[in-house]
């Protein structure tokens, strides 16, 4: 092959080239060009016969060549595997915020004010138009609906979509199928007094004809994506689920038509997402434009949370993934350097054949060059490979791509290598020949080294400065200084206990003099004879380093991740729950676990204006997760300050009640005696007892329908009407000496705790009544003493102390309370309820960073309507038997959802942060590694020496068990350190710059998180890595001493 | 075609008052302390000494890996202490070729000496200088045919010596320069090195520099050089020793003379027609 390319034939003795390159030339070539074309194809044909030479170079030193190809390839991989890693995780993080989004936020929409008629003719262009801009690429087909609204008689809205009856359970009945048929939820049929077969002519809008209910319906599963988010049953504070029937039957009723293309996350990759982007963008301005049409979506805002996601992602990769770049770069120098150092004496030999420098120098670069050439292509398929395998375990929908940045950044590597070669080559080309052949050792120049040191550690000092002064993140963009600081810390701690070990060998060389120490006494001689060796240790340092610090980052960053869903979630179990009328959850709770250890009810309430969240406090500390780090001010002061000191509430429980009262004062008109009260859903309702007459007699009132599972009292209120004719004023006395409830008409009346014979119990609402105890019927009475007049804002009336006008509570700190006294907040029913809260905390459960946390039972027992967008909540921790939730659901509590941290956690696991922390590990496992391949190295690249000396040492009757004890000996006292340094190095440069990632500087709605070093990782690491090194010490000095035979004293051969 | 065909004749060495020095931290060590000597083309000598003599010093200024601190070194047409690095190298690919004490030092371990051969005609074949043989023929007419396709390491210390011996001279040199040839080798081995050498000087016509300890190689040797304290002490040639009178007149003196005119000896100088005698004034009182 290399004839038909160079051929070298003489004309008139006269070299000529025949073809160059495969080209045929003109013979003879004039003047100088012929001396060039003959050097070439001279060297050409050289380099052929290199290579046999260097295969059996590579051949001869294979342990070496093994060695350096391995190492060469992990830190060719290391280097591309940041990059890789980058692109493969993008799509694990865009799919995982489109998940997060739901089909709610990723949806398309299109719609107009229209008829039916127009509607069905939306359907065609919006079609069309999607088709144009190629949306069916990353959606769905679309689904359109048209919503009226119509009175039945209540406000309902009125919904044809098609499909919607696969999407719904049918209680009874069956789908519209034609023109006036719909089918309701169950609770709207209630709420509206219909049932199935009921025909109704709705009362607006005006002139529509009579519908037929032909369905009753569970109310469907929003989070289902045929939903797309429409929030069609939207049942509570005054709202009814929506009716659902055919596109007939809304056709001549004003609508609102909405046509939704579904995204199909699946259809949407890192590479395409840009380009969906802009179809969408084009697709709703032509819409807008052409048809007229509003156009809506919340995708672009989850494609910019993805994206910021994703760049934070890369700026936290980048922090670990530079230093493993760098150690990268570091290892394959020193490895690649030694290689050619390795040559030495081949260079030497060939400078005394005098060979022209340029092939002097490939004569040293070959080994290397050749080793690091195949090192690049393995080293893409490992890092190939690897992610491949990552992407199976870690990184779901995403898609392994070996682009042009990790090819990049596999040959910056492979760059730093031939560098190095050159760099090994280039010292030994410069060294003199005769000192080459006398076999002297290079010494490096001590100003030198003292000058690289001296560098190196100003480096890390600007590092470190630039770390704590603006962290590792500037914005979102790496700060690059800053981001190699942990890599220049271990650098500087590396140099400077590189420093200090030659001091401390030399103090153990003097304690070893003659001693018995034979093993440890040539060991420290061997590090002390020779300081090069411990460059290793500043190698291994940095590796081990860099795994500590990664090792670190990723287990904190874990236990950070727990710590947040666990706060967030607020309990081990958290189930979101439907409490039917008359059953108090507090009760509920209190009846499922009699211990109080292990379940709270709790309500909460998200607004935009306001979040608020009540819970059983007496309960909080035994089933909450609350970090220590909330608050200055502990659990357990916090929960006393939240528990109610309230005066028992006056409790209604039974269909009646009855009461004996005395009237005096004889008003005219007679007053009307009612009890106000709540239930325990917060609605209010009356007993009447009617109007008084003048003496004592007993009065029975009906309490409201709910009442049968507990009312309490808000006020009692005698109303008095004065007559258009008769006096404007009234003064009487009410004495009330006996308060009964029964369950029913024909039951048992029991009496009731009601504080009568305690006037301190009663609270008047305004100057008109007055409380007093009185004795009356051998009976201690409950007095009111009553001036009313007409025309007063409110009727006199005395309240409950169990109803105090200030709660207490504990408010977050960014929520900004002007007076902590009277904070005024809005209760779950909408009233205005008065705040004490001197304790701050940094957040609160479910509620992230702005809220109140109150006691459930004030809060309730404030309420004087139905709590409106609230949510029932019942908190389990860990440890919650399974009986509590049975005892819930035969309580007849609905659970309508679960809540566990793992959720929270899993959901983050796939998030920008968590994976960047995930590399973290991936750093830490390839920094082991490449520390151990390094290690391996160093040592193969010594035992041949090594060998020789312990051939003499042999020969001189030391004993094989102490060879093996002192070359380990040695390893150790190179690899200790190295792993001591590192380890110290490692944590050091944790404690520096990982409070400045963001995992530690924010965490939305978490809790302040502090970087804890996690101990146990921290000691698998260091137990991983002695056992990897110990292994590879005790196997290569094994091999070392097996080289050390009486066959090397006699011949020497490298 | 034979090797000695296409040899052309060896080169002639001529130092003139060479010094050399070493430098060191201690202060500079003389290593020659004006050395004379003149050796012809195509000749074969060995040079002699003890340990630290200086004499390997001679061999490294002679090959062009040191320049003499002062003096002249001619070889052939070439001052040594003129020539710049490049030249020098371009003098070892061409013309000069050293073999250095240990073997390993002089071969690729993993080659066989084929290879090696071929590694070591890089450097003239780099100068455009074509050998004149291919290895198979030189390893054959130097009586190794049957090592050719060996790897080194397998052979003997012997062997090794042989083949290292013949990589020096592979790129067909005019001066082949070869440190204790016979180091660590048995008798056999030796015997055979001694008559490569011969034959190199012989059928290749190279002039051949052997720095030795060993007195059979010496016996060996047309012409032996003495290198004593750095100074050219005594020349041998076919058997007989002769002191050599330097250039300022001094005449070194063998040791067992020493012994007996210990230094600070005041002696008489007689001459008579067939040279000169030193004689001690105590043993000869009237100059008899």
């Amino acid at each position: 092959m290399l004839g038909r390319y160079c051929i070298l034939s003489l004309t008139d003795g006269r070299p000529t080239v025949r073809t160059y390159r495969g080209r045929p030339y003109a013979t003879p070539l004039p003047g100088a060009l012929w001396r060039t074309r003959v050097r070439t194809c001279h060297e050409m044909k050289s380099t052929s016969r290199h290579l046999p030479l260097t295969l059996a170079a590579l051949r001869w030193r294979w342990a070496t060549s093994i060695s350096l190809l391995v190492a060469a390839t992990l830190a060719v991989a290391a280097s591309a595997a940041g990059p890789l890693y980058l692109s493969t995780a993008d799509g694990t993080v865009l799919h995982a915020h489109l998940e997060a989004a739901g089909a709610s936020a990723t949806v398309v929409s299109v719609g107009d004010y229209v008829t039916s008629s127009e509607a069905a003719a939306l359907d065609h262009p919006a079609l069309a138009l999607g088709r144009q801009y190629g949306l069916s690429r990353w959606f769905g087909q679309p689904v359109w609906s048209v919503t009226a609204a119509m009175d039945l008689p209540a406000p309902m809205p009125l919904v044809a979509r098609p499909g919607v009856c696969s999407h719904v359970h049918f209680l009874v009945g069956h789908c519209p199928t034609t023109a006036g048929q719909v089918v309701l939820t169950s609770r709207s049929a209630q709420a509206v007094g219909l049932h199935l077969g009921s025909t109704v002519v709705p009362t607006a809008p005006p002139g529509v004809g009579p519908v037929t209910v032909v369905g009753i319906i569970a109310p469907g599963n929003l989070a289902n994506p045929y939903w797309l988010g429409q929030d069609y049953f939207n049942f509570g504070g005054g709202s009814l689920d929506a009716a659902f029937t055919v596109p007939a039957t809304v056709a001549s009723l004003p609508s609102t038509a909405v046509a939704q293309f579904p995204l199909l996350p699946s259809r949407v990759t890192v590479g395409n997402v840009a380009g969906m982007e802009q179809a969408v963008s084009a697709y709703e301005r032509a819409a807008t434009e052409q048809l007229g049409l509003t156009t809506g979506s919340k995708l672009f805002a989850a494609v910019s949370s993805y994206a910021n996601s994703g760049s934070l992602m890369a700026a936290i990769v980048l922090v670990v993934d530079l230093q493993l770049v760098l150690l990268a770069l570091f290892v394959i120098f020193g490895l690649v350097q030694r290689s050619a150092e390795a040559r030495r004496r081949e260079v030497a030999l060939a400078k005394l054949r005098g060979f022209r420098l340029t092939r002097v120098l490939s004569l040293g670069l070959a080994e290397p060059a050749l080793l690091t050439l195949i090192a690049l292509p393995a080293g893409l398929i490992v890092a190939y490979a690897g992610m491949a395998i990552a992407q199976r375990l870690a990184l779901p929908n995403s898609v392994v791509l070996l682009q042009p940045l990790p090819v990049l950044a596999g040959m910056a590597a492979f760059a730093g290598g031939l560098i190095a070669a050159v760099v090994g080559v280039r010292r030994t080309i410069s060294s003199r020949l005769s000192d080459e052949l006398r076999a002297v050792e290079p010494k490096p120049s001590g100003a030198a080294r003292a000058a690289m040191d001296g560098a190196a550690l100003a480096l890390a000092v600007a590092g470190i400065v630039e770390l704590l002064a603006a962290g590792v993140l500037n914005g979102s963009q790496p700060n690059p200084l800053a981001a190699f600081a942990p890599g220049l810390v271990a650098v500087a701690v590396a140099i400077v206990g590189v420093r200090g070990l030659p001091i401390l060998a030399s103090v153990v060389v003097n304690r070893t003099r003659n001693s018995r120490w034979m093993a440890t006494g040539l060991a420290v001689r061997q590090v002390v004879r020779r300081p090069a060796s411990l460059r290793q240790v500043t190698l291994l340092a940095v590796a081990t380093g860099l795994a500590c610090f990664a090792v670190t980052g990723w287990a904190a960053a874990g236990l950070n991740r727990t710590t947040r869903a666990d706060f967030v979630l607020g309990a081990a179990r958290v189930l979101t729950v439907q409490v039917p009328a008359g059953l108090n959850l507090e009760h509920a709770v209190e009846r499922a676990d009699p211990s109080g250890r292990h379940a709270m009810a709790a309500m909460l309430s998200k607004t935009p204006s306001e979040n608020l969240l009540a819970v059983q406090v007496s309960r909080l500390a035994h089933v909450a997760y609350w970090p220590k780090d909330l608050s200055r001010t502990s659990l357990p002061t916090l929960a006393r300050w939240l528990a109610p000191h309230l005066q028992p509430a006056l409790i209604l429980t039974g269909a009646e009640v009855r009461a004996t009262i005395t009237e005096t004062g004889n008003p005219d008109p007679p007053p009307d005696l009612v009890f106000n009260v709540v239930d325990s859903g917060g609605n209010p309702g009356v007993a009447d007892f009617g109007f008084l007459k003048s003496g004592t007699h007993t009065y029975t009132a009906n309490l409201p329908a709910t009442c049968t599972g507990g009312c309490h009292a808000v006020d009692l209120e005698p109303i008095w009407t004065a007559s258009s004719t008769g006096p404007q004023q009234v003064q009487y006395s009410l004495a009330i000496s006996s308060l009964q409830v029964r369950t029913a008409g024909t039951g048992s009346w029991h009496g009731v705790t009601s504080r009568l014979d305690d006037p301190a119990y009663w609270v008047s609402n305004g100057p008109g009544i007055t409380a007093a105890a009185v004795g009356a019927s051998g009976r201690r009475a409950l007095l009111l003493s009553v001036n009313d007049q007409a025309g007063q804002a409110s009727s006199p009336a005395v309240i409950p102390a169990a109803l105090p006008s200030t709660l207490h509570g504990v408010v977050t700190q960014a929520n900004g309370v002007s007076d902590p006294a009277a904070a005024s907040i809005e209760n779950f029913d909408g009233s205005s309820l008065t705040l004490d809260v001197p304790y701050q905390v940094a957040a609160l459960p479910q509620l992230g960073y702005e809220g109140f946390l109150i006691d459930l039972q004030a809060a309730l027992r404030a309420e004087s309507a139905p709590p409106s967008q609230t949510v029932d909540q019942v908190w389990l921790n860990a440890n919650a038997p399974s009986s509590v939730e049975a005892s819930l659901l035969a309580q007849g509590i609905r659970v309508t959802g679960v809540q566990t941290p793992a959720t929270d956690i899993q959901s983050m696991n796939r998030g920008g942060l968590a994976l960047a922390y995930l590399f973290f590990l991936f750093a830490a496992g390839a920094a082991a590694v490449l520390a151990t391949g390094a290690a391996v190295f160093s040592i193969f690249m010594t035992s041949r020496r090594r060998a020789f000396e312990l051939a003499v040492l042999r020969a001189i009757g030391l004993s094989q068990r102490t060879l093996l004890r002192s070359l380990l000996g040695e390893q150790l006292l190179v690899l200790g350190p190295g792993v001591v340094l590192g380890i110290a190095a490692g944590l050091l440069g944790a404690l520096m710059a990982l409070p400045s990632v963001p995992e530690f500087t924010s965490l939305a709605g978490g809790p302040p998180v502090e970087l804890v070093f996690p101990v146990l990782p921290i000691v698998g690491l260091v137990v991983a890595l002695v056992v990897l090194l110990a292994v590879a010490a005790a196997f290569a000095s094994a091999a070392t001493l097996r080289l050390a035979s009486w066959d090397r004293l006699r011949t020497e051969m490298t | 075609m034979t090797a000695s065909a296409q040899t052309s004749r060896g080169l002639d060495i001529h130092f003139d008052g060479v010094v050399h020095l070493y430098p060191s931290a201690e202060g500079d060590v003389v290593a020659l302390r004006g050395v004379d000597l003149d050796v012809g083309a195509g000749e074969e000598f060995a040079l002699l000494g003890p340990s630290g003599s200086g004499k390997s010093t001679v061999l490294s200024l002679l090959a062009g890996l040191q320049r003499p601190s002062a003096g002249q070194i001619k070889v052939g047409p070439y001052d040594i202490g003129r020539l710049t690095n490049r030249q020098l190298l371009r003098l070892r690919a061409t013309e000069v070729s050293l073999v250095l004490q240990d073997p390993a030092r002089n071969l690729l371990p993993y080659a066989t000496p084929t290879q090696n051969i071929e590694f070591s005609q890089r450097g003239a074949r780099g100068r455009g200088k074509t050998p004149p043989w291919k290895p198979q023929a030189l390893l054959e007419q130097l009586g190794m045919g049957r090592l050719a396709q060996r790897t080194v390491a397998t052979l003997s210390g012997g062997e090794q010596q042989r083949v290292a011996i013949a990589s020096g001279v592979a790129g067909a040199p005019r001066l082949l320069l070869v440190d204790e040839p016979t180091s660590q080798l048995d008798t056999a081995s030796r015997d055979q090195v001694i008559e490569l050498l011969h034959r190199i000087n012989s059928e290749l016509g190279a002039t051949v520099v052997s720095v030795t300890h060993d007195p059979t190689v010496a016996e060996a040797m047309p012409r032996t050089v003495t290198i004593r304290d750095g100074r050219v002490g005594a020349e041998g040639r076919r058997g007989e020793e002769y002191a050599v009178v330097g250039r300022d007149g001094s005449v070194q003196l063998p040791p067992d003379v020493l012994e007996r005119l210990p230094p600070g000896t005041l002696l008489r100088v007689h001459r008579h027609r067939a040279g000169v005698d030193l004689r001690d004034p105590e043993l000869d009182p009237h100059g008899q």
